[in-house]
């Protein structure tokens, strides 16, 4: 018994091992100092590439005080018509783009999931090709794609919708192909085990462990949907961006203001209700 | 019994036979070093040995849960090596496994659990949508009031204590109807008075349905109470084949190196 007692490192002094403690506590001290500076460095260098000037703040405080200006009465006749019935429309926007790109999104993430894809030749070509497709749609910015659509077939909320579904599809399949890759593999052992077919492993022992983050991840890209509705009407794509525009341009502010307070209602109560229920999942 | 069924009976003794079966891990580590082991039909067999020394390893080879570097296994005299898609998957079947970590489907309910060992059997269109015919409900409900746990049949899996999961676990082995039941370490998780219980309903399994039954064990106690023969593994390789009642000092000082307890 005692033989497995040994061990193959030379037993070291107390006072060695506070002097080894000592000199990794010094070490990192000074890896924090440089840490310090090259953030310094990277804030100063971007401050003057960007032209950064609080001073300007200043200098056209008038302007700003005129439209904050607006906060202080807020145009209520403009509530119902059109702001109510625009953010009406950026939900449904918001709704309908969401629960396409999920119908889209969820059975191509299986096929983005690196653990049951890339254990033969065919699947991990498929798997590359499908990341790299998914990785495309992300770097194109939604108010892109709602440009594209605007063009391909003219102003309303359908672009607005094709935009979200396009960007929801990337955002979900990445999220929950990573869900994926994140199962105990050991239930897909059981199941391989009883002489299952790969269809029916994912079917009886993937999805179960997979189905609350993919409720989760389809209502944290509703949230992220419902702030891109509010400016995709600003190239067309309908919804609230589309007044905002003509607010904006026409110098209303105390419409902007009454914009502005309901965007911020909506958006958090939806985001709000939407993280409980998150929390309630998962 | 005709008489070519009689000849092929003579020709293949053993229900499994493993010949020079070899798993090479990376480049370098040799979890199995050409394992050779016959297993006659209804044998209660326990793989004793070290951790790392290869039992789960062999027991994983047998299904193809692990793809060996080289050997060869035959169950009833069908080469499993030698088989790919759906004919392995029929192998498959007949060799029914649980696992240390029990390995259920954990947000599934227990009768759900208890279904999957039926996957195996769906044909047709059956296979692509969810969902289980009468026949196997009927099969599962049975199985479960075999192990003596169908009042969870309707509780998450997550829901149970050890000893029940590992219990579902023999369930969905029995709804497999297999020949073989591959027991990779099936108490370690275990307390030892759980671990009795779910032993029992092995041998039970073992002794009344004719399962012959591979269990890969630590415990050298438990191997010699339960086992009809011990083989013990060190480094890969078979360095103990016997009874129980055999496994002498010499035996042990073989297999693990040196004389002690666990």
């Amino acid at each position: 018994m005692a033989a497995s007692a040994t061990t193959d490192e030379p037993r070291r002094t107390l006072p060695e091992l506070m002097a080894e403690a000592e000199r990794l506590r010094t070490r990192e001290r000074g890896l924090n100092s440089a840490l310090a500076v090259v953030l310094l460095v990277i804030v100063a260098f971007t401050w003057n590439r960007t032209g950064f000037d609080p001073g300007a703040l200043i200098q056209h405080a008038d302007n700003i005080g005129r439209i904050l200006s607006g906060f202080s009465h807020p145009d209520f006749s403009a509530l119902v018509d059109p702001i109510l019935l625009k953010t009406l429309e950026t939900i449904y926007i918001a709704v309908l783009g969401t629960v396409l790109g999920a119908l889209i999104a969820i059975p191509v993430s299986f096929f983005a999931a690196r653990n049951l894809m890339r254990r033969s030749a065919l699947g991990t070509g498929v798997y590359l090709v499908v990341r790299l497709l998914l990785s495309v749609i992300r770097a194109i910015p939604t108010l892109v794609w709602a440009i594209v659509y605007v063009i391909a077939i003219g102003i309303g909320p359908f672009p607005g919708v094709l935009a979200l579904t396009t960007f929801s599809v990337g955002l979900i399949a990445k999220l929950f192909s990573e869900a994926i890759e994140a199962i105990d593999w050991g239930q897909v052992d059981a199941l391989t085990a009883t002489g299952a077919n790969p269809l029916q492993v994912v079917m009886h022992g993937v999805v179960p462990q997979v189905t609350p983050y993919m409720v989760a991840h389809v209502l944290y890209t509703f949230e992220v949907n419902i702030h891109s509705s509010t400016y995709l009407g600003l190239v067309g794509a309908g919804g609230l961006g589309l007044i905002l525009q003509e607010y904006v341009g026409l110098f209303l502010y105390p419409d902007l203001a009454m914009w502005v307070i309901v965007v911020v209602i909506m958006t958090t109560a939806i985001d709000y209700s939407s993280a409980a229920i998150r929390r309630r999942i998962i | 019994m005709n008489g070519m069924a009689a000849a092929r009976a003579a020709a293949t003794p053993s229900l499994i036979r493993v010949e020079r079966l070899t798993k090479v891990f990376g480049t370098a580590t040799k979890a199995l070093d050409a394992v050779s082991l016959d297993v006659p039909r209804g044998q209660f067999l326990c793989v004793i040995g070290p951790s790392g020394s290869g039992k789960s390893t062999l027991l994983r080879c047998l299904n193809r849960l692990v793809e060996p570097t080289s050997g060869r296994v035959w169950v009833h005299g069908e080469e499993i090596t030698a088989q790919s898609g759906e004919v392995l998957r029929r192998s498959r079947r007949r060799l029914a496994m649980v696992f240390q970590q029990f390995n259920l489907v954990r947000r599934s309910t227990v009768l759900t659990n208890v279904l999957t060992g039926r996957l195996g059997y769906q044909e047709g269109l059956r296979r692509f949508v969810p969902g289980f015919s009468p026949e196997d409900r009927a099969m599962a409900w049975r199985s479960l009031d075999r192990l003596e746990i169908a009042e969870k049949a309707t509780v998450r899996a997550d829901q149970l204590s050890g000893g029940q999961m590992q219990r579902v676990a023999l369930a969905r082995a029995l709804a497999q109807q297999p020949e073989v039941l591959l027991a990779d370490e099936p108490v370690a998780s275990l307390d030892p008075e759980t671990a009795v219980v779910v032993l029992d309903y092995l041998r039970d399994i073992n002794r009344s349905d004719g399962i012959t039954v591979l269990c890969a064990i630590h415990h050298l106690d438990l191997a010699k109470k339960y086992a009809d023969r011990i083989v013990a593994m060190r480094q890969g390789r078979l360095v103990y084949d016997g009874l129980p009642g055999d496994l002498d000092d010499a035996a042990y000082r073989r297999i693990y190196g040196r004389l002690g307890y666990d």
